[in-house]
């Protein structure tokens, strides 16, 4: 029960902190801001993909891969946002 | 003098003037004031803009001027940077040590306001000193009245990380 609670609450800030991203890009107009919000959106999605078995039945194996390859993309896309020139 | 005169004119000398400080400082009841406002915009004489839970009303004549200024005050750091040079005029390096911001942040910033007309720069020897283009009461009357949310707080504060952790690369 507690991994739950605390399951809903990291997809709950990661909605959060993509909402703050999204209102900084809009004032900033900054792109690497725009791949930060995507970062933060992929690892509420990726959190929610790991409880996917509890809605509906998945294969647990790709269920693993999707969730590692997420992974290496929110890297990726925090690297990105960090590096890329506005 | 009646009554609508008397606010057009108390808005024509206190531009950016919010709804509640109108009505405290003219006395008037809140349905009366909305009454007249309602009247004045109708007419064309007035216009209001709604900015972080307050209302600004500006004359009709400011409607030029206000969009600028609104939008450089949404920023934390932008609206420190005029309440800064309307102390005094500053150069960029003085701005950043008072703000405790690198330069690269400020630099970003002062394109910013001088983009949207908010201040101007002149040089004096090798230094490039800033001033503000507006007039300095309405600035501190619309930023004293600014209240900001919480995630335009946060906002303003990921933007300015966002500037410091990429240093002088900013060129926006």
């Amino acid at each position: 029960m507690i991994d739950m609670i605390l399951d809903v609450t990291i997809i709950g800030f990661a909605l959060f902190l993509s909402f703050i991203s999204w209102v900084a890009y809009k004032k900033s107009g900054m792109k690497s801001i725009l791949f930060l919000l995507l970062a933060f959106l992929l690892f509420g999605i990726k959190k929610a993909l790991e409880n996917l078995h509890i809605l509906t039945k998945v294969n647990e194996g790709t269920l693993e891969i999707t969730a590692t390859l997420l992974e290496l993309i929110i890297l990726l896309l925090f690297f990105i946002a960090v590096v890329k020139k506005d | 003098m009646t009554h609508r005169e008397e606010i057009l004119q108390y808005i024509r000398q206190n531009p950016g003037i919010t709804f509640r400080r109108l009505a405290d400082e003219l006395g008037i009841g809140i349905g009366n004031l909305q009454y007249h406002l309602y009247q004045l915009e109708k007419e064309d004489l007035i216009f209001s803009k709604k900015l972080g839970g307050k209302r600004y009303i500006f004359p009709k004549e400011f409607e030029k001027e206000y969009e600028p200024l609104l939008i450089a005050i949404s920023n934390e750091t932008q609206r420190k940077i005029l309440l800064l040079l309307a102390e005094k005029d500053m150069n960029q390096r003085e701005i950043a040590e008072r703000l405790k911001l690198t330069q690269a942040t400020i630099n970003y910033h002062m394109n910013v306001l001088s983009k949207l007309g908010i201040i101007e720069r002149r040089k004096e020897g090798r230094n490039v000193i800033y001033s503000l283009k507006y007039d300095i009461e309405i600035i501190i009357r619309v930023i004293s009245e600014y209240r900001p949310k919480l995630w335009d707080k946060l906002a303003d504060r990921l933007i300015d990380l966002m500037l410091t952790l990429k240093g002088g690369e900013i060129n926006d």
